[in-house]
């Protein structure tokens, strides 16, 4: 039974793996001599993407600023007291917040994009209202760039983990919540030695699905600044999309998203090894 | 080159008439009668054609039909390739053209990539054009801009010119009298500068700038320049590329010394900037000096996207000034686009009949007309639909005059990597975050880099 399962994944996903493992080896591009008559050429894709001024410490440095700004705060911090709050109001109240939020998740990726930009570029909603109100804004897109992707990223976002958590935490036993306020333990306290041990395993949960989308993702970023400008939102799927695929540099490219499935693979162990000791994660030892 | 949406724009409704107008054939080298069935398919660019209008069924469309008179079985497939950009269109089309599976029978090619396509292996040599009697009718450098290794691998359909617009109310108001025609980088900044001093409201001089405008910074924005100056991109003499020089000193002192007339980073820093300056800094009156491509006047001629027919008269247009008036006084470079028969394509011969017929004068007027394009061959000029064009849009005869002179882009296969090298550094300096030396330094070691030290020539004088 299992075989067709192993088959479909090995096609279609370990081989893809494997290829852009064996094609940053080489030296392909997309056009030009080395296009179509490829040859490996050993590590010089990897020393060339680690020598200093190519780009990559920069760009893992603005994968890691999107991935805690708009991931973690915006997404999985805010996603969580926006779900403590909702716990406290009525469910009329409750219902019309989720479904909002729940709208922006359901919209498309790339009209997010869009809409983020008109709001925030040169001339757009946020410059016409801040004229208004007789401010000075010059565009976010330009002066703030890491922000503004985030912003949009936090927006797009934040309905995933507000309703985890929304889940998690109407698990919470409200007698033991009763027993603690009893005892006389505060907010803060019940928060800290309750409640967040309780709904751990959500978060952990939580972080490794949103960490793992923030850090491949490319379309919100390349659609609202390309990249730009200069490469001050050139996060690192970005920065391989360009080598690969405006420079041309296809196998150079290949070497960028190795070093991506690398990161991605450091922060999936680290979550995975957390689940583990909690004994959230029963995977076969 | 970096062609855009507003890069053609129509002309006039009147020409929409014209359109199907073919005309008779004839000027075709091999047209052995055939009932075989085939479809061939033509591969092109959505972002080439003008904003709501679909150019290619009617220009290629016409083309088919007069080679359905000869091959009635043959059907010509028109497959659109949509991207936002032109890097992503040639991935995708380079990607299609490494399987026989998807491989397009005829390809709309961007001249500049033609030696990289060519040394890939995806295009195929065509000496059937230089034998067919339409090649002697093309301008020189028509002939030559698709030429790799000796071998020719398309037949162009359109090209361009570049020029200086500049706004005569604004000149005017700074002093300096119109019509206008620099003679070196420095009147240009003068001009400038005066602008400056007399309306803060307007952006002085438009230059691109910047890796989000690609090609357009890197061509518009450097090699124009570098062009007027003694050194050049690449050394045709020694086939090596030249990374220092005088000249390429000047060309970054001089971008680091127009910096505070160019546009605000919020705009050349925009992948729309194009359209910013096209169709609204233009029409509003809000830019002096603007360096662009000859097809931005298209932008206004009535039942256009933007129609302005006050363009015509409240802007002028001058020749590309060299640096201190040397070589003749101007220079130009020209881009466009071209036809070419993929390696890999099913059936290559009636690839290349429908090749020369879309390329006949007949059927290349009204196509460049529309688009905003110049064209790249004589007989076209004296056509009907390109003479009307003209006296709509009068940058057309302009421009026309300057492609005898022109040059063009180095067709080695990395001019693609040091071209987004230059549009990196020309961002790097309008930003301020190098100044003019640093940039010369890494374009050096960058250009070495990608080439390869052997393939380096540094220029003293």
């Amino acid at each position: 039974m299992a075989l067709p399962m192993v088959v479909v994944v090995l096609v279609f996903l370990g081989w893809p793996t494997i290829w852009t493992f064996v094609l940053s080896f080489t030296n392909m591009t997309v056009t030009g001599p080395a296009a179509r008559h490829y040859h490996f050429i050993g590590f010089d894709n990897y020393r060339k993407l680690f020598a200093s001024g190519s780009g990559l410490t920069d760009s893992i440095r603005r994968s890691l600023y999107y991935l805690v700004v708009s991931a973690y705060l915006g997404q999985a911090v805010f996603g969580f007291f926006l779900a403590m709050l909702m716990q406290r109001c009525s469910r009329a109240l409750r219902a019309a917040v989720g479904a909002i939020v729940v709208v922006a998740w359901l919209i498309p990726e790339i009209v997010i994009a869009w809409m983020w930009f008109v709001l925030l570029s040169d001339g757009g909603t946020a410059q016409q209202a801040t004229q208004a109100l007789g401010l000075h804004y010059s565009s976010w897109l330009v002066t703030h760039p890491m922000l503004a992707v985030s912003l949009a990223n936090s927006w797009r976002g934040v309905a995933f983990s507000y309703l985890l958590f929304s889940a998690a935490l109407s698990d919470v036993p409200k007698d033991l919540i009763e027993a603690a306020k009893v005892d006389g333990a505060g907010g803060l306290r019940r928060l800290w030695r309750i409640i967040l041990p309780l709904v751990s395993t959500t978060i952990l949960i939580d972080l490794v699905l949103i960490t793992l989308g923030t850090l491949n993702d490319f379309s919100l970023i390349y659609a609202m600044t390309g990249g730009g400008p200069g490469d001050a939102s050139s996060v690192l799927s970005v920065f391989m999309y360009r080598q690969a695929f405006v420079t041309y540099q296809l196998a150079f490219g290949t070497a960028i998203a190795v070093v991506m499935l690398a990161l991605g693979a450091v922060f999936a162990v680290i979550y995975i090894r957390i689940l583990r000791r909690q004994g959230a994660l029963n995977l076969a030892r | 080159m970096r062609r855009h949406r507003i890069g053609g724009i129509v002309v006039a409704v009147a020409l929409l008439a014209l359109t199907a107008c073919g005309g008779g054939g004839g000027t075709t080298s091999t047209s052995t009668p055939s009932n075989k069935p085939a479809t061939l398919h033509v591969a092109y660019w959505s972002g080439f054609n003008p904003p709501g209008v679909n150019i290619m069924p009617s220009w290629i469309g016409a083309a088919a039909t007069e080679l359905q008179q000869t091959h009635p079985n043959v059907k010509v497939s028109l497959d659109e390739i949509t991207t936002n950009s032109e890097s992503e269109y040639y991935a995708k089309l380079d990607l299609a053209e490494r399987s026989s599976s998807t491989a397009p029978d005829v390809a709309f090619e961007d001249s500049f990539l033609i030696g990289s396509d060519a040394s890939a292996g995806y295009i195929r040599p065509l000496p059937e054009l230089t034998t067919w009697s339409g090649w002697p009718d093309y301008f020189p450098a028509m002939q030559k801009i698709v030429t790799y290794n000796g071998q020719v691998y398309g037949a162009m359909n359109s090209t361009d010119v570049q020029l200086v617009f500049y706004n005569k109310a604004l000149l005017q108001k700074a002093g300096i009298p119109v019509p206008w025609q620099p003679h070196s980088w420095n009147d240009v900044v003068h001009a400038a500068d005066a602008i400056k001093r007399a309306d803060s409201s307007v952006v002085p001089l438009w230059i691109y700038a910047g890796q989000e405008n690609g090609e357009a910074a890197s061509f518009r924005g450097f090699q124009v320049f570098l062009n007027g100056t003694n050194d050049r991109l690449y050394d045709e003499k020694t086939q090596k590329w030249e990374v220092s020089g005088p000249g390429f000193d000047a060309t970054w002192n001089y971008l680091e010394s127009v910096r505070p007339y160019i546009e605000p980073e919020s705009q050349w820093s925009s992948p729309m900037s194009d359209a910013t300056v096209a169709l609204n800094l233009i029409p509003a009156q809000n830019v002096g000096i603007v360096f662009d491509g000859s097809w931005v006047a298209t932008a206004y001629v009535p039942g256009s996207l933007k129609p302005c027919p006050g363009f015509f008269t409240s802007y002028g247009w001058a020749s590309l000034p060299t640096q201190s008036g040397q070589g003749g006084g101007y220079t130009n470079l020209s881009g466009g686009w071209a036809l070419s028969v993929p390696q890999l394509a099913k059936h290559p011969d009636l690839s290349t009949e429908l090749i020369e017929l879309a390329s006949s004068p007949q059927n290349l007027a009204p196509f460049d007309a529309k688009t905003g394009n110049l064209p790249p061959r004589r007989a076209v000029l004296t056509e009907p639909a390109w003479i009307q064009a003209t006296k709509i849009n009068p940058v057309f005869g302009y421009a026309t005059k300057q492609i005898p002179y022109t040059t063009f882009r180095p067709l080695q296969p990395a001019y693609v990597q040091v071209s987004n090298e230059i549009a990196k550094l020309t961002g790097d300096i309008a930003s301020g975050n190098k100044n003019a030396n640093d940039a010369a330094r890494e374009y050096e070691s960058v250009v070495t880099g990608i080439v390869g030290a052997a393939n380096v020539e540094r220029m003293t004088s």
